[in-house]
């Protein structure tokens, strides 16, 4: 399983796509900055593309798991 | 006669359900519980005032059982659940039997009959043999919001005072920051953070409501050692110095806020935080 946390720390109340904060990667210690919501997607997809873990399991389907935090 | 019959049915219910800690008043205690047990920061474990220790790599087992109890809420956590929290890859069965082994590993490390309860599948630990620095996080910081809802009263601010120092010196740092990342101490963890900076922000605002900056400006110090780039604890921190006269250290603060956003966050302070530091420029230069 992988964890990751996510921080948000500044919303655009007038478009809901912005919004300002870190990825953090729970195992690795790693933090990434997003400004919005398609940067945050796309930050995780290539966290599931770049899984070591992906590659090696062939019994479970691994998904991220996200802990939301503000 | 009756009372009498009364208090023991009481402690007899006490002895097969012990209160859980969560609950409590953060009363003195009449006496001192065997068992203290630390997890904000280093995590350490004392019996009768010696360090319990584990110097094995591999027997530290016992000890994770005793973190995720704590961490899963540490009252009646199901077997299953610590279990799967444990030993994820270990099928039910043997995750159950390794499970019965480590809670035997882990009372006769303590040597405690009644520190761990075990009924019906479901573990608890004693809060009236065990100490936990977490459990008196939460009852101290429900305590100060109830104190909080009557700032208005001096006896009240100053108890308020006392309390929120108590949290400060309880939360050394984040829940079982210096372990190994294990996915059943994050819940825990984040909302002890959350908890924390929630009480220094309201606090704060009553402190400074009372004119009372030193308070205020220590309150929000800690909040940003905990979250170096809440921007709402910079712009409280550079208006107590500006209403002290301590325009240095509130040019400080703003120019901190600007580096750590642009390094952890790429952004630029918000509006508000330029707004107050155009305020500061102007008292600058008119001083």
């Amino acid at each position: 399983m992988e964890n990751y946390i996510v921080r948000i720390y500044r919303r655009d109340r007038t478009d809901p796509q912005r919004v300002n904060g870190v990825l953090e990667s729970v195992e690795r210690e790693t933090q990434q900055a997003f400004a919005d919501l398609d940067t945050l997607s796309a930050l995780l997809e290539s966290k599931l593309e770049t899984s070591p873990t992906e590659s090696t399991c062939s019994t479970h389907h691994r998904r991220p798991t996200l802990a939301l935090a503000k | 006669m009756g009372i009498n019959l009364e208090s023991r049915h009481i402690q007899r219910l006490h002895q097969r359900h012990p209160v859980s800690g969560w609950s409590r008043e953060p009363a003195e205690r009449h006496h001192e519980p065997p068992v203290r047990i630390h997890t904000l920061g280093r995590f350490a474990v004392q019996a009768h005032h010696q360090p319990v220790t584990l110097t094995q790599q591999r027997r530290h087992k016992p000890f994770e059982l005793l973190q995720a109890l704590i961490a899963l809420g540490g009252r009646e956590v199901h077997s299953e659940t610590l279990a799967a929290a444990l030993w994820p890859d270990t099928d039910g069965d043997k995750a159950q039997n390794t499970f019965d082994v480590t809670l035997h590993r882990l009372r006769r490390l303590f040597g405690m009959k009644e520190l761990f309860l075990l009924n019906d599948r479901r573990l608890t630990l004693n809060s009236q043999m065990a100490w936990v620095d977490v459990w008196a996080f939460e009852r101290t910081i429900n305590h100060c919001e109830r104190l909080l809802a009557r700032s208005t009263d001096p006896a009240v601010l100053r108890q308020l005072s006392r309390y929120s120092e108590r949290l400060l010196t309880l939360y050394q740092s984040a829940f079982l920051e210096r372990e190994a990342v294990r996915p059943w101490m994050l819940s825990l963890r984040e909302r002890l953070r959350s908890k924390l900076l929630r009480h220094i922000l309201d606090a704060g605002k009553v402190w400074q409501h009372h004119n009372e900056w030193a308070q205020a400006i220590r309150l929000y110090q800690k909040g940003l050692e905990i979250e170096p780039v809440g921007e709402t604890l910079y712009q409280r921190l550079i208006v107590c110095y500006r209403d002290t006269g301590n325009l240095a250290e509130a040019l400080n603060t703003f120019h901190q806020c600007r580096r750590q956003l642009a390094a952890q966050l790429q952004i630029q302070p918000s509006l508000r935080t330029f707004t107050l530091y155009q305020s500061l420029r102007t008292r600058t230069t008119a001083s």
